[in-house]
């Protein structure tokens, strides 16, 4: 009786953290639509409630009522577990992502995260890497040319980035002397770790917009090329899964896992700390100036070609992340 | 334990809830038969491939066996590098040379799959 009490706690707490993940990637969507608008001189949504407000509402609308085609000649067991293998893992990296310290509000403790686990950033990374199996899936079971295509280069971004990301993570990890997202940040009081670690930022930041298909990496759709890569074959909400899962849920968790390896997650800006915000609006901020840094350059870049990004993660990133693993090591043995 | 039974409630949800999408899109959609809807997108015309998984090649063989060993690399790397802190304030020259010997032995590696042209696209 204990573990259901437990188990149905968890589940309305996980709920509520998924609901406040689609309301937010639901605006999200607004906020990027509004972005490249502006970014291309056009106003962007408008006419959908007052000053386009209304638009993420109607597109979930929209998504929802499209008819459900499957192709003849598709797999479709796959075909419709490939949404789903991108969607899930996308937003099991919110379940480790710390979003402050646990604190009390009228007698109650309230843990503003769902598990604080020791091996937090290693999850992380490993859910990171299981959604694009979704993208590589849906190439596959499309049974259709361009899916395919789309779907085999995914895969090769994903054989460039993920030994540089992994090389990458060392850095803030040695730093902290731990894998917990919580003990990261509070190892950051003193001092962020972009400080000796801005090599891995780089390298880090490169893998976020290769992972989530972000513009100069999104080679898995290119719509100029492609038609719609891996997903020409999808419709209705097996589609709006998708870039729900890739481009909102997925930037806005590993912007958040970004912001507290590097940026001291929940601690105030340097010389703000007198301001009197709490602190998981301070994560909040840099989390937001962080995913706008994405869509500023995701609108702003021209597509590379997937020779180019593979080329660059093996022969510019893998070293670059060796070099930092080397600079901290030296860092920690003079500092301490 | 109760962090990874929360990480497991919290995955099935998710689940949930996705499918629940799918399904509740199968259930209000509209559904019109179609004679061309069961075809594959090509342009408008029809197939001349009836299937696409034999007639696209990869070009990434060798980067993909690379992927394997670095990742495995990596496994290395990250152990020590939780630890780190707490050996070097006890014997920093230990822990450092031990890692940079393994770390040379892999740059090695890189640099010789480099110049053998293994990093190319093929």
């Amino acid at each position: 009786m204990d573990l259901l009490g437990t188990a149905i706690f968890l589940a309305i707490k996980s709920l509520i953290f998924i609901m406040g993940m689609f309301l937010g990637a639901a605006y999200l969507t607004l906020l990027e639509r509004k972005f490249a608008g502006h970014v291309q001189q056009r106003p962007g949504p408008l006419h959908v409630g007052p000053h386009g407000f209304l638009q993420p509402i109607a597109d979930a609308l929209k998504v929802l009522t499209k008819e459900d085609l499957v192709p003849d000649n598709v797999d479709k067991v796959l075909f419709y577990l490939a949404s789903l293998m991108a969607f899930v893992p996308a937003i099991m990296i919110l379940a480790v992502v710390p979003f402050g310290e646990p604190f009390t509000i009228f007698g109650i403790e309230i843990q503003p995260y769902i598990s604080d686990l020791n091996v937090g950033l290693l999850l992380a990374l490993a859910f990171g890497s299981i959604s694009i199996y979704g993208v590589i899936f849906a190439g596959w079971a499309s049974n259709s040319k361009y899916p395919m295509i789309g779907g085999l280069r995914k895969a090769a971004v994903l054989i460039g980035y993920e030994v540089a990301l992994g090389f990458a993570l060392a850095g803030p990890i040695m730093m902290a002397g731990s894998f917990s997202l919580r003990e990261i940040v509070e190892a950051q009081q003193g001092m962020w770790f972009i400080i000796p670690n801005i090599l891995a930022f780089v390298v880090v930041v490169f893998c976020v917009l290769a992972e989530t298909g972000r513009t100069p990496f999104d080679v898995q759709e290119a719509e100029a090329e492609l038609v719609g890569g891996y997903v020409t074959e999808y419709t209705g909400m097996k589609f709006g899964l998708f870039p729900l899962a890739e481009w909102y849920i997925a930037t806005f968790v590993l912007s958040a896992i970004t912001v507290i390896l590097f940026f001291g997650g929940w601690q105030p800006l340097p010389l703000l700390g007198w301001l009197p915000i709490p602190e998981f609006l301070w994560f909040f901020i840099k989390v937001f100036l962080l995913f706008m840094f994405f869509l500023w350059v995701h609108w702003t870049l021209p597509r590379y070609r997937v020779d180019q990004i593979t080329e660059m993660a093996w022969k510019v990133m893998l070293p670059l992340a060796l070099a930092n693993i080397l600079i901290v090591a030296v860092w920690i043995i003079i500092f301490g | 334990m109760t962090g990874y039974f929360a990480l497991l409630v919290f995955g099935l949800t998710a689940l949930g809830l996705g499918a629940g999408l799918l399904l509740l899109n199968r259930l209000i959609a509209p559904r019109i038969k179609d004679p061309m809807e069961g075809y594959t997108y090509e342009c408008g015309v029809p197939l001349y491939d009836k299937t696409s998984h034999l007639s696209l090649e990869q070009k990434y063989y060798l980067l993909g066996l690379l992927l394997v060993l670095f990742d495995l690399e990596a496994a290395f790397v990250l152990p020590w590098a939780a630890i780190f802190r707490d050996i070097a304030q006890i014997s920093p020259g230990f822990i450092f040379t031990e890692m940079f010997i393994f770390l040379f032995i892999l740059i090695l590696g890189y640099i010789y799959a480099w110049k053998k042209g293994a990093l190319k696209w093929q």
